[in-house]
């Protein structure tokens, strides 16, 4: 297959590569801590928040992740609704936020920015140009610069993501698009040193005493697409301990997250943040690596958010505040299935193959936890409210004068919606064996035939509006809704999957 | 994940760990029962003449028909 010789050139040139450069922090240093920055806050005011928070998870897989994320965008986009109070609005209007990794960061980050004014951009710029192609010829043309100590490949890929695709935009270019309802976003990189995320919001910036505010998307997008080996990783400078910022007021969640100490999922989570501080003197440095290393599926930020007040944007809160009623978190999964022809051949897989696995293959299998976790903890909290209701229904039934001692902080209502290759159907409502056999074919890299970038963008919208999770979520926002059918385009299946 | 039901004799705002959380209290009156995840967390509530003015307790895992109460007294 083409593309996986284009990856395999791409990563005998990274590996040769190698040896030359290494990146330069480009991370200023914070003037003083403060309220301001990238944070979710800021991005959307209380007043843009209503009882439907809709989260989005866009998984990592190069250009493969970018286009079936893009067709959610699409998908959502499409459907029109009038709410209870205020004008007909897209179910895009309602996204709050956007979490990403790798190749989903792409489309999230060009969202973020330029709404769906840029579309149409983002499609001639990313989804349906050879990025991939680009990146190796820049390598190539340009690698004197990688001679010098301050570039690196991450550096190239850096500088051609933001002349081409972002703009030029950085942390603040996102924040001044607040009053456009843009949702928030979480880009998410791997810390080398922790093996742990690290989000591009000011709040994990101010545990590096630095400003988020003027480093380019580009970059975030880059370290979170960092994948390894092919690119080196994105090096951030950790300013704390130093001048302003040897006083610092740590949240008091991370704090009592540390002190947590039967809880090891909080105290983990306290331990890495504050560590940027803790060993700020042996660790003056944060080696950014390809978030999908720590969660291929960006679930984990809006995981933590969803389960506790450990969160700057913590569900908990605002469902004890009244304010939510309703989440509904969809998740772009752009996950490919081994090749089942290994299994049939005597001779092993080639060293591509074995890359390929070994970089990918615990990616995946730690997505599926993840996934799982989200609707398990959603199933739980369904369930207690539902007993915390038979409970009351059933006292009252023998006692009519029976009230329980406490009421409920709200009635809400929690959905989760995976999209997977793996669940795509025919009209029959059957699995679409062949559609699925070519979707979980499809190659990670930053460049994909038109037909198949097509074809991800169709399949992820007819997965969404066949989703059963979606289909009851949309009747709970907008009664009496009724999915529309998504077709996939013969012509387009026909050139994007050749029967062989 | 646990409940908690902050009790005092009139309604006030609940921060946990200096985050609001809405009032003590529902519109019928009673306690509300608030989401919290289960571990450490600082406990205060707003205005005055409240003791103690803030608790820090290890909250346990509590299913939500038997919350775990953190009780102030008004001074």
């Amino acid at each position: 297959m083409l593309t996986r010789r284009v990856r395999g050139v791409a990563v005998a040139l990274a590996v040769g590569l190698t040896a030359l450069g290494c990146a330069a922090p480009v991370n200023p240093r914070l003037g003083a801590y403060g309220a301001s920055g990238y944070r979710y806050a800021n991005a959307r005011p209380a007043a843009a928040e209503e009882e439907l928070f809709v989260i989005l998870a866009f998984s990592g897989g190069g250009t493969r992740a970018a286009a079936f994320s893009y067709g959610v965008l699409e998908g959502l986009q499409s459907i029109r609704y009038q709410p209870a109070a205020g004008p007909e609005r897209t179910m895009l209007d309602d996204v709050d936020v956007i979490s990403s990794v790798s190749g989903g960061s792409f489309t999230a980050a060009a969202y973020a920015l330029f709404g769906t004014e840029g579309f149409k951009d983002f499609e001639d710029y990313f989804l349906y140009r050879n990025i991939q192609g680009e990146l190796v010829t820049r390598a190539l043309t340009r690698w004197p610069r990688l001679l010098r100590s301050d570039v690196s490949r991450i550096d190239l890929a850096a500088d051609l993501y933001d002349e081409v695709v972002f703009k030029h935009a950085t942390f603040a270019t996102l924040l001044e698009q607040a009053p456009k309802r843009r949702p928030y976003l979480l880009l998410n990189a791997t810390d080398m040193t922790l093996g742990a995320r690290f989000e591009f919001t000011q709040d994990q910036f101010d545990l590096l005493c630095s400003d988020l505010s003027t480093v380019p998307v580009a970059r975030a997008v880059a370290a979170s697409s960092a994948f390894p080996i092919l690119l080196s990783p994105l090096t951030l400078h950790n300013y704390s301990g130093e001048r302003p910022c040897d006083h610092f007021d740590p949240p008091r969640w991370l704090t009592n997250g540390l002190g947590s100490l039967d809880q090891p999922r909080r105290v983990t989570l306290a331990r890495n943040l504050l560590s940027y501080r803790a060993h700020a003197t042996d660790r003056p440095f944060v080696h950014l690596l390809d978030g999908g290393l720590s969660d291929n599926i960006g679930l984990r930020g809006p995981y933590v958010a969803l389960s506790g007040q450990d969160s700057a944007w913590s569900l908990y809160t605002k469902i004890n505040q009244g304010k939510v009623r309703r989440v509904l978190v969809i998740t772009a999964n752009a996950r490919t299935g081994r090749d089942p022809s290994w299994g049939k051949r005597e001779s092993p897989p080639g060293v591509i193959d074995v890359l390929d696995l070994v970089t990918t293959g615990p990616m995946g299998n730690y997505s599926f936890e993840t996934v799982q976790l989200i609707a398990e903890h959603f199933a739980r909290l369904r369930s207690d409210l539902e007993s915390f209701r038979a409970c009351e229904s059933l006292a009252k039934d023998q006692c009519p004068a029976f009230s329980m001692p406490f009421d409920l902080p709200a009635d809400v209502a929690f959905h989760a919606v995976e999209l997977a290759f793996e669940n795509v159907k025919n009209d029959a409502g059957q699995d679409d064996e062949r559609l699925k056999n070519c979707l979980e074919g499809l190659a990670t890299a930053f460049v994909l035939p038109r037909a198949q970038v097509t074809l991800l963008r169709q399949v992820a919208q007819r997965l969404l509006m066949m989703s059963p999770a979606f289909i009851e979520a949309m009747q709970g926002i907008a009664p009496g809704w009724q999915p529309p059918n998504v077709p996939i385009d013969p012509a387009i299946l026909a050139e994007a999957c050749p029967t062989r | 994940m646990s409940y908690v039901v902050v009790r005092f004799p009139e309604p006030r705002e609940v921060y946990i760990d200096d985050e609001s959380q809405g009032s003590s209290t529902a519109a019928s009156g009673k306690p509300r029962a608030l989401f919290v995840n289960a571990g450490k967390h600082t406990f205060r509530l707003s205005g005055a003449s409240v003791d103690p003015p803030e608790q820090t307790l290890n909250v346990p895992e509590r299913p939500i028909l038997n919350p775990y109460p953190v009780e102030f007294r008004k001074c």
